[in-house]
């Protein structure tokens, strides 16, 4: 529900709960409006933090950490006890560690994984293609990119199920649902990294950072933050792309008929479904979009905002698979820009190649709702159904 | 032509080098090479540059001289 009052400042108040659970894209329809009305509000929801969306103040903000700082990224937590590498660093700190990651992550090591995934997305498909049907979110959305991204680091893909589990938990711990299960999974997850003797690891270990090692218990809050950020949010795209070819027959077939036109269709899905609203903590005072920002106050951006802004793209609100140029911003921007765009992109090509050549045609089960959950948004089930 | 490829705003996005491949390149890490470089295109290139430029998501790429 979206009530204006005054806020800080004379500011608008706008109660909106981007945590909610609705029906799929019913948030992303749900800030169209709110954008259309506000560059920025105040939200008394989570404590209280500021709400800024449109395109080039979200973007700016993101590519000014020393006003809009990773020193919480959690809107709800301003100062959180526990420490996510390299989420909750600014530069000069953050390089040094993120370095790490792009050498890890770069286009070239996305190459040479590209035939596992190619396997991988084989390998799901063959489980359910004669069933005419699946849930297309647990039978192909969270275990492919977490096969993928298993092996892409040498953890063994059969572990995949115990990370899902983990993922899960975590992320339901984040959102308020059941933040022990939440901090459980972290342990756990912490206590699998120290028993297992992977390359990940070891080239983590055998990083320097100021030419010191990095402390065991930083590395293991690294593997963990790494595995947050590569599940969850590839599963969440997957599920709209899917969703949104299941519901557009003419666009699925003309990807099924030329596909290469699927790289920038991949880009064009993206930019209509950024699910992702990162926060920034504010490091000093400062006017923005009209409003009185306060150091120590936390700012929320949903990228979703950003890319579907008409100031930035001509029909924003259509999805044109040819579209190009296509500057969208669904993996951020500035210094944490995502780290996995090399390798989600990968992971969304090989699992849409493979899927059209197999299963060509499919729709919606329509017999059911179709629903998406909150924060870094993504859709709760997919029922699809192919002759 | 000339064009200018920042580098305090390349993130390694890698639009430039995806939509204009004869005239970007990614390094190790998955910047552009010619990140923090300012160069003459190359002729018949120009509709490349240009698709760049409107393709970095960071507005890290500008048109210095196109001439």
């Amino acid at each position: 529900m979206v009530n204006a009052s005054a806020g800080p400042g004379g500011c608008p108040a706008v109660s909106v709960d981007v945590g909610r659970s609705g029906p799929i894209l019913s948030h992303f329809e749900e800030w169209d409006g709110l954008r259309e009305q506000y560059p920025a509000f105040w939200s008394e929801l989570y404590g209280g933090h500021w709400v800024i969306t449109r395109f080039e103040a979200i973007r700016h903000a993101l590519q000014e950490p020393s006003t809009f700082s990773n020193e919480s990224t959690i809107v709800s937590d301003p100062n959180p006890e526990y420490k996510f590498i390299p989420t909750f660093l600014d530069p000069p700190e953050h390089g040094k560690y993120r370095t790490l990651y792009n050498a890890r992550f770069s286009p070239g090591m996305v190459n040479r994984i590209t035939p596992a995934a190619r396997a991988a997305a084989n390998k799901y498909i063959d489980a359910f293609i004669d069933d005419g049907g699946c849930e297309f979110m647990t039978a192909f959305a969270d275990p492919f990119p977490t096969d993928v991204f298993l092996n892409s680091i040498n953890l063994p893909p059969e572990d995949t199920p115990l990370f899902v589990g983990w993922v899960h938990a975590v992320f339901g711990g984040l959102s308020g649902a059941d933040p022990e299960a939440g901090v459980r999974a972290q342990m756990e997850m912490r206590d699998y990294f120290k028993e297992i003797n992977v390359d990940i690891l070891t080239y983590f270990l055998s990083a320097t950072v100021d030419d010191k090692a990095i402390p065991e218990d930083d590395i293991l809050n690294m593997a963990v933050v790494l595995v947050l950020a590569g599940l969850d949010t590839t599963k969440s795209q997957l599920g709209y792309n899917f969703h949104y070819l299941a519901t557009h027959p003419d666009d699925r077939e003309r990807l099924v008929k030329d596909p290469s036109l699927l790289p920038t269709a991949i880009e064009e899905l993206l930019r209509y479904h950024a699910f992702v609203p990162p926060a920034r903590k504010l490091k000093h005072d400062i006017e923005y979009e009209g409003c009185p920002m306060q150091a120590g106050q936390m700012v929320l951006m949903p990228l979703w905002s950003a890319t579907r802004d008409p100031r930035a793209f001509d029909d924003a609100g259509d999805v044109k698979l040819d579209r190009e140029p296509n500057r969208h911003i669904a993996f951020g921007a500035g210094p944490h820009r995502c780290a996995g765009a090399h390798l989600a992109r990968r992971e969304l090509l090989v699992a849409m190649e493979e899927w059209h050549q197999r299963i060509p045609e499919y729709h919606l089960d329509a017999a059911q709702p179709i629903t998406e959950h909150g924060w870094q948004c993504g859709p709760d089930n997919l029922p699809l159904v192919w002759p | 032509m000339r064009i200018a490829v920042s580098a305090e705003l390349c993130s390694g996005q890698g639009r430039c080098y995806s939509v204009s491949p004869d005239l970007f390149t990614s390094d190790d890490e998955g910047f552009v090479v010619q990140r923090g470089s300012e160069f003459e295109v190359p002729a018949g290139l120009e509709d490349q540059a240009r698709l760049a430029v409107a393709s970095c998501p960071e507005g890290a790429i500008r048109v210095v001289d196109d001439s």
